[in-house]
């Protein structure tokens, strides 16, 4: 019966809000999960960050949604591991990890997998790498870049017409679905089974 | 007979071995391949498994347009806020249907280009063949930041080729109308990224595309045309109280 | 007398054990049969990709892809409309996989596109009367256009398993061998020390059993769950390809499950005979 009685409140909310406002806006919630992506990380000295157009493009969906102060919490402190593991690995840069390092990069990343339902797609033929919300929609595109010295760029922000850019290596996908994705740049709604 | 029986297995006990041991077998084989493969294989399959969705892939090259162009004395709802020294009247967030990646919302015109071109979120490949597109990490008009439009030079952006300073650039979304004013063009390469600041903290309207115009070839070169802002409601980018 | 049945203990539990390490190889050789016939296998994929509408799609997105570049370019779109040939994709696509397979090479000769692009180009230059802005500007639409035709007809990932496809398709031959001789090699082994004819195709009939699920489980689950089709390909082509081809692979793995099967019934059957004749006998 208790779970009956939930699943009814939530139907109720639902078509409370349907006719009400968009979930456009940051809230504070979201504004500390932008607040944390935009902090970098101290990797042996070096200052890394998080490209400016992949948080924006966080913003921009983040205005599509709305995140609850649990959530948003749990994707800081993944923010705040992955930050912290990335200061003690030792390397310079993400170039330079060991290759159990790049595998527990890789990690955090799928521990947000498995926390926000979101998938990925990767077109050869253009290079990007797509992010897609539980409801199918686009959430997130990059082409990131390793560079020669171990930052993260993102090669596609001017764009020409069928892809111009070199794409290295599963670091570079790692590291911006650590910083990024790991980070809850992108938050993705729950879905409504684990909801209710 | 009973030592027979004894021997080769009492009735009533004797059909579960072929049930019950193929059972442990199927759990101990992968028990085995687990312990055997599972450090070499396990970051690549779950690797993989971040691609697989919860449902089939939509091919469809449909787009959804959310763009209802607003009529001139149409208000929405605004607040008024103290901004600096003055009071501005901004739109509420809330009043606003926020573009999600591949949704029209607009409509960009330059008449003195003869530009018009419906004005997408996202700057993919069915945005720029049916118009042109805000890049996703750059923002809307009425944001505050920087609105970095492409669009293809021999479709809907042939026309900036005629761009000058001093003309002026229209965009209509459904929340309001802005208008922008040209004060420079330049030929950048694509890969300049001093040629956009995507952290600019006014709002600021830059177009680019392919150049050189009406000739064959391709090159690394690009056409920027930058524009600042004249008019148009501002958005109320305030962060709201959370859950 | 408790000797005797100690030992008889002993044996049983050496036996079953037996049993397991067949029902393992009996998977193990399902596995490498499948991989054998299927991804090792040159011909499986273009094969497919005949069986499936792969080249039609495939052609349409890249002629898509190409006027996107010639939007940019001052292309047309009617210029790329006969451009693409699918039967000389047909035959870039099995050089690709010819040269892939023998170690020579991962990628899509693009030598007869641009050649092909260089000739259309030629011609619309001079029907239309065309400024051309340079020669480094022509050559780098040409790159591009080469390099989409290329990235579009090469199979994600292969390029960087090209090792391990490589060493396996070497290995995997011997690999079959040794997996069915080991089986041979045990089954004798049970039937030959048991004076009990009856329980040894028992244990051979526990393996089977046990493969038949280990091997049948893995076909089941996917086919049920469906995830296959939910994977996110970008390429509507490539989708269609790896579902056909991932569907093939899952089925000849049923396949080889249902073999099993079939022979742990008869196994059964001829043990429980045998069985019945000895009690009555």
């Amino acid at each position: 019966m208790k779970k009956l009685s939930a699943i009814l409140i939530a139907l109720v909310l639902v078509a409370a809000t349907a006719i009400t406002a968009f979930a456009a806006g940051i809230n504070s919630s979201e504004q500390a999960v932008l607040d944390e992506l935009r902090t970098s990380v101290n990797m042996n000295g070096s200052k890394m960050v998080i490209p400016t157009e992949y948080v924006n493009q966080a913003e921009n969906y983040f205005n599509t949604i709305d995140m609850t102060a649990d959530e948003s919490s749990q994707i800081i402190a993944i923010i705040k591991e992955g930050k912290s593991f990335l200061e003690n690995s030792g390397a310079n840069n993400i170039a330079d990890l060991t290759l159990d390092q790049k595998k527990e990069l890789l990690a955090y990343g799928q521990r947000v997998v498995g926390v926000i339902d979101m998938t990925m797609s990767y077109d050869k033929t253009t290079k990007m790498l797509t992010i897609y919300a539980p409801n199918g929609e686009v959430a997130f595109t990059a082409v990131p870049t390793l560079t020669k010295n171990g930052e993260i760029v993102n090669d596609d922000t001017i764009k020409t017409t069928g892809g111009s850019v070199d794409f290295r290596g599963i670091i570079a996908v790692s590291s911006v679905a650590v910083l990024l994705v790991a980070g809850g740049t992108l938050y993705l709604v729950k879905s409504k089974k684990e909801r209710a | 007979m009973s030592d027979k029986n004894n021997r080769h297995g009492h009735k009533s006990h004797y059909g579960k071995s072929f049930l019950i041991l193929p059972i442990v077998f199927f759990i101990g084989t992968y028990l085995v391949l687990y312990m055997a493969f599972a450090p070499t294989v396990s970051t690549f399959v779950s690797a993989v498994g971040m691609f697989f969705s919860d449902f089939e892939k939509n091919y469809s090259t449909d787009y959804k347009n959310i763009f209802v162009p607003v009529s001139e004395d149409s208000t929405l709802p605004t607040v008024k806020k103290e901004v600096g020294n003055t009071t501005k009247t901004l739109i509420k967030i809330d009043n606003i249907e926020f573009p999600n990646y591949g949704n029209q919302f607009g409509q960009l015109v330059i008449e003195d280009c003869g530009v018009d071109a419906s004005l997408f979120f996202g700057d993919g490949n069915i945005a720029l063949r049916n118009g042109v597109g805000v890049y996703s990490g750059s923002f809307i008009p009425g944001y505050g930041g920087t609105i970095l439009v492409a669009g293809h030079n021999n479709t809907y952006f042939n026309g900036l080729k005629n761009a000058q300073p001093g003309q002026i650039v229209t965009i209509k979304t459904s929340y309001g109308n802005y208008t922008y004013e040209i004060f420079e063009t330049a030929v950048k390469k694509a890969k300049d990224s001093s040629a956009y600041d995507l952290k600019a903290d006014r709002e600021n309207l830059i177009m680019y595309t392919c150049y050189p115009f009406d000739e064959l070839g391709l090159t690394n070169k690009r056409f920027f045309v930058y524009a600042k802002y004249v008019s148009g409601t501002q958005i109320d980018t305030d962060v709201k109280e959370g859950d | 007398m408790s000797k005797k049945n100690s030992q008889n203990k002993v044996k049983s539990v050496i036996y079953v054990m037996m049993a397991f390490f067949m029902s393992c190889l009996f998977m193990l050789l399902s596995v490498s049969v499948t991989l054998q016939i299927t991804l090792l296998n040159p011909n499986f994929i273009l094969d497919n990709m005949n069986s499936t509408n792969y080249f039609v799609e495939k052609r349409q997105e890249i002629e898509q892809s190409l006027v996107d570049l010639g939007y940019a370019s001052g292309l047309e779109e009617e210029f790329f409309e006969n451009l693409l040939n699918p039967v000389d994709m047909y035959d870039d696509t099995e050089l690709y996989f010819k040269e892939y397979y023998t170690g020579k090479s991962t990628v899509i000769d693009t030598t007869r596109f641009k050649q092909d692009f260089n000739s259309a180009l030629d011609k619309y230059i001079e029907d239309n009367n065309i400024n051309i802005v340079s020669t480094g500007s022509r050559d780098y639409l040409v790159k591009k256009a080469a390099g989409i035709y290329s990235s579009s007809l090469e199979i994600p990932l292969f390029a960087r398993m090209s090792t391990y496809i490589l060493a396996l398709k070497n290995i995997m031959p011997m690999m079959i061998i040794v997996f069915s001789g080991l089986i041979i090699v045990l089954t004798l082994i049970v039937i030959f020390t048991n004076s009990w004819k009856h329980r040894a195709l028992k244990y051979i009939c526990y393996a089977t059993s046990g493969a038949t699920l280990t091997v049948g489980i893995i076909p089941a689950v996917v086919f049920i769950s469906g995830k296959i089709r939910q994977i996110n390909i970008s390429s509507r082509s490539l989708y269609g390809l790896f579902v056909q081809c991932a569907d093939n692979i899952f089925i000849i793995l049923a396949f080889c499950s249902v073999i099993l099967l079939i022979t742990s019934v008869g196994l059964f059957f001829i043990h429980n005979n045998m069985r019945k004749k000895l009690l009555n006998d």
